[in-house]
């Protein structure tokens, strides 16, 4: 074996606290080494060529570098390797610098320590194998989940790029929650109107296909080539039939409560979910419909003018492979009937949701702010923060309650010139350049009342029947009642339901507070620990939509940057090995590892390694009891070697 | 050299605790000259045969340090070495291994100056305790042999 040491004087950083000439005539007589070198900076342009000239001259086997924490310039050196035509991980790094020079405090014993790790690294880099780095082949298409504001947006901008983009919704028509909101902060634009030309552009390109009343069912792969299979509920219209003239609706005798305007209104057995809902092609509600109950009913059938319904349609399983997948799943509203004290599910107590579809409108009342029974409501009571910011609900600020409501009270005090509006809140929560002025514009607005309590404990929505009262108990004992017509409560936002089944499909974390892990809250809030898999929209966290929006495009961003169509996937070369004859077929390693990289070959009897999901750690080899799994670069052998020299004097 | 100075050798998982020595020399903090560092990937990849094999090639103590619970670069690879630990403590109180000589600790890529408080009363501990002699451990490593696993003394070739 040929080694040889390239000692780095770093400047006067490293040779100015240890002695390299001594340390020199010591390498120089360890087993193995033919050579051993210093130079002021290896890292210069110079420098590099120098350790060039040295590996070729000496004919070198194996290099050991000492210098700079391989943190600096591990990746450096290997490729000065490579352009020597030598292997890169036949490679060990010294860190003289930062680790030793750098925390020196006695000279006579940092030589003893800077001759212990030289010796190390010499022993240690005779059992360095030659690794490969191999590549394989991407697919650049995407799967995006859920098709509100972020997913829409993931969609349209990749797809706009030629990307191949497969848009999955749960729901029978797309847009989200927010393109069902009259209007939205702060600048109180009509939702729909900002969301159609985006739900247009997904619905009306070739390279993008939406797939509604669909979910997923399986995912298997990484990132560049993930299998996908997709669950799509039956329709029962035929999506390549229908025009969506609506000759259907009136023939089908079914009227059941319309769960999309919160059952304030009704709709059909046959139905689109709202009025303008896009794609604009309604659905067969299999529970209600009377053909799916025995019935010998064929209303709808008859009538269409296209032959589009189609009650043979059967659930499918429908396979897709893709280079990446979005999570744009959203959220879900927290149940105010968790707090049976406020009355949540009475009638004219809503929630902030319920609202949106009063005021909208397309909505039950066509946009006229009306209590159960016809009424105008005199007295408006909202009360903020119901589930938010509360150890025993939800403990997060759910960040846009604030401002939906405020921009609600804007809304009621045009449509109701007679009413009072109370607010029971807290705090404030308005970050932004735009979210002060919202509630600065009501500093002369006599008929808001503010009452703000000093925590949400103790309030309590009573009685009904046009004798609503909220009350709340106040610092002194006294407290306070106002009479309401309508109360509007301002639920959390939690995390989408159905969350936990996805992480556990993709082998991902949930947060403590039930949102998705992102790979890094701060630096990287749209990638998760699963290359290839990037979370956009209220999946991570409570977001509005202008946050959405710019989570949906940053999701895409990271998909041109790391999935680049003709581009081929480097692998870690580090991964794991698993040794066949000593494999025992135990499977320990399989329940540990993170990425699910290893399986189990029946044929085989053994482990084998997915070189393309294993990311190097080396949980496996740390707890095989055969010793059969094993980490490339940080073998047993290898550490056993550096270990036999660094302890010694 | 007249004064014992206790060799410390540090299994350090690269993301974050080998990021924090580094991080001790760029602050020009004080590591104990007797601290040598093993660079791994992740806490959970350091077998306990290794903490075995260090304080029988003449370490007097042993840190295994990793990324605080939660910030594992590979998700839960300190868990493991958590769980690993657990059952290595067991064993080398067995051997008669006083426990100060073997920590696990957690330490984050930012934490430089906490690293340098930990070694430094690692240090003080194995001061006071002494030099190990490593009778208990090579009684432990036939004990161990006999058993054939992976996890004894022996570092397999």
């Amino acid at each position: 074996m040929r080694i040889g040491i390239f000692l780095c004087e770093c400047g006067p950083n490293i040779s100015e606290v240890i002695d390299l000439n001594s340390l020199q005539s010591f390498a120089a007589a360890l087993p193995g080494v033919v050579m051993v070198e210093k130079y002021p900076l290896y890292c210069s342009p110079d420098g590099q060529e120098k350790v060039v000239q040295g590996i070729r001259d000496n004919r070198l086997e194996r290099v050991v570098f000492a210098g700079c924490s391989p943190r600096e310039h591990e990746e450096t050196f290997r490729r000065v390797l490579t352009r020597a035509g030598l292997n890169p991980y036949l490679l060990q790094i010294v860190n003289l610098r930062e680790q030793c020079a750098w925390v020196a405090s006695d000279p006579a014993r940092t030589g003893v320590k800077a001759r212990a790790l030289l010796r190390a690294a010499v022993r240690r880099v005779e059992f360095h194998l030659p690794l490969e780095q191999k590549e394989i082949p991407a697919v650049p298409d995407v799967l995006v989940l859920g098709a509100g504001v972020a997913g829409l947006q993931t969609a349209r901008l990749l797809a706009a790029k030629g990307r191949k983009v497969t848009l999955v919704e749960k729901q029978p028509s797309i847009g989200g929650k927010v393109v069902l909101f009259e209007e939205v902060f702060p600048g109180l634009e009509c939702a729909s109107c900002l969301l159609e030309p985006w739900m247009d552009e997904v619905l009306h390109r070739e390279n993008l296909e939406v797939m509604t009343l669909s979910t997923l069912e399986e995912v298997k792969g990484s990132l560049g080539n993930f299998i996908v299979k997709i669950k799509k509920q039956p329709r029962f219209i035929d999506e390549t039939k229908c025009l969506g003239c609506a000759a259907c609706y009136d023939p089908c005798t079914v009227e059941v409560p319309n769960e999309y305007e919160g059952g304030k209104s009704r709709r059909k057995a046959v139905f689109v979910p709202y009025v303008g809902s896009l794609p604009n092609i309604p659905s067969i509600d299999r529970k209600n419909c009377l053909h799916f109950r025995g019935q010998e009913c064929n209303l709808c059938r008859e009538v269409c003018p296209f032959g589009a319904i189609d009650f043979s349609q059967k659930e499918e399983i429908v396979e897709r492979r893709v280079g990446a997948i979005v999570l744009a799943t959203g959220y879900s509203l927290w149940d105010c009937r968790k707090m049976p004290e406020l009355g949540y599910g009475r009638e004219d107590i809503l929630t902030g949701f319920d609202l949106e579809r009063l005021n909208s409108a397309t909505g039950p009342t066509g946009g006229q702010i009306r209590c159960a029974d016809g009424r105008a409501p005199g007295s408006v009571v909202f009360i903020l923060c119901v589930g938010s910011r509360d150890p025993e609900h939800r403990s997060y600020c759910s960040k846009v309650c604030c401002l939906y409501s405020l921009k609600q009270i804007h809304s009621l005090l045009k449509k109701l010139p007679e009413a009072t509006i109370h607010v029971v809140f807290r705090d404030w929560c308005l970050p932004g350049k735009s979210g002060q002025e919202l509630r600065d514009g009501f500093n002369n607005e006599k008929r808001v009342v503010w009452h703000r309590l000093e925590g949400m404990k103790g309030i309590r929505v009573e009685g009904g029947n046009r004798q609503i009262k909220v009350a709340w108990p106040g610092p002194d004992r006294t407290g306070s009642v106002v009479p309401a017509d309508l109360v509007i409560l301002a639920p959390a936002l939690e995390p989408p339901a159905g969350l936990p089944e996805l992480a556990r499909m993709l082998n991902l974390k949930l947060k403590p507070d039930g949102y998705m892990q992102e790979e890094s809250e701060k630096l990287a809030p749209g990638a998760t620990t699963l290359k290839g898999v990037y979370l956009a929209g209220c999946v991570q966290g409570p977001k509005d939509m202008q946050e959405s929006a710019q989570q949906g495009a940053a999701a895409a961003g990271l998909i041109f940057s790391g999935l680049i169509p003709g581009e081929r996937l480097r692998l870690e070369p580090a991964s794991a090995l698993v040794a066949e004859e000593r494999c025992g077929g135990c499977r320990l390693c399989i329940s540990l590892c993170p990425y699910r990289a290893l399986s189990f070959s029946p044929e085989k009897g053994v482990t084998v390694v997915d070189e393309a999901l294993c990311q190097g750690c080396g949980v496996c080899a740390a707890t095989c009891p055969s010793g059969a799994a094993e980490a490339r670069q940080f073998t047993s052998r290898q550490i056993a070697a550096e270990l036999e020299e660094l302890a010694g004097d | 050299m007249t004064e014992f100075e206790p060799k410390i050798i540090g299994f350090l998982c690269n993301f974050c605790s080998y990021a924090a020595a580094d991080g001790a020399g760029s602050q020009r903090l004080h590591l104990p000259e007797g601290f040598r560092v093993v660079r791994v990937m992740c806490s959970g990849r350091v077998e306990p045969a290794w903490v075995l094999q260090a304080l029988r090639e003449g370490a007097d103590g042993v840190v295994i340090l990793g990324c605080h619970p939660g910030d594992c670069h590979y998700r839960e690879g300190n868990f493991q070495a958590r769980k690993r630990f657990q059952i290595l403590s067991r064993l080398l109180s067995d051997l008669g291994v006083e426990k100060e000589r073997v920590r696990l600790v957690w330490v984050s890529a930012t934490e430089a100056a906490r690293l340098e408080k930990v070694l430094q009363e690692v240090r003080a501990d194995l001061k006071l305790l002494g030099p190990f002699t490593r009778k208990g451990l090579k009684a432990g490593q036939r004990k161990e042999a006999e058993h054939g696993g992976k996890t004894t003394g022996c570092p397999r070739d």
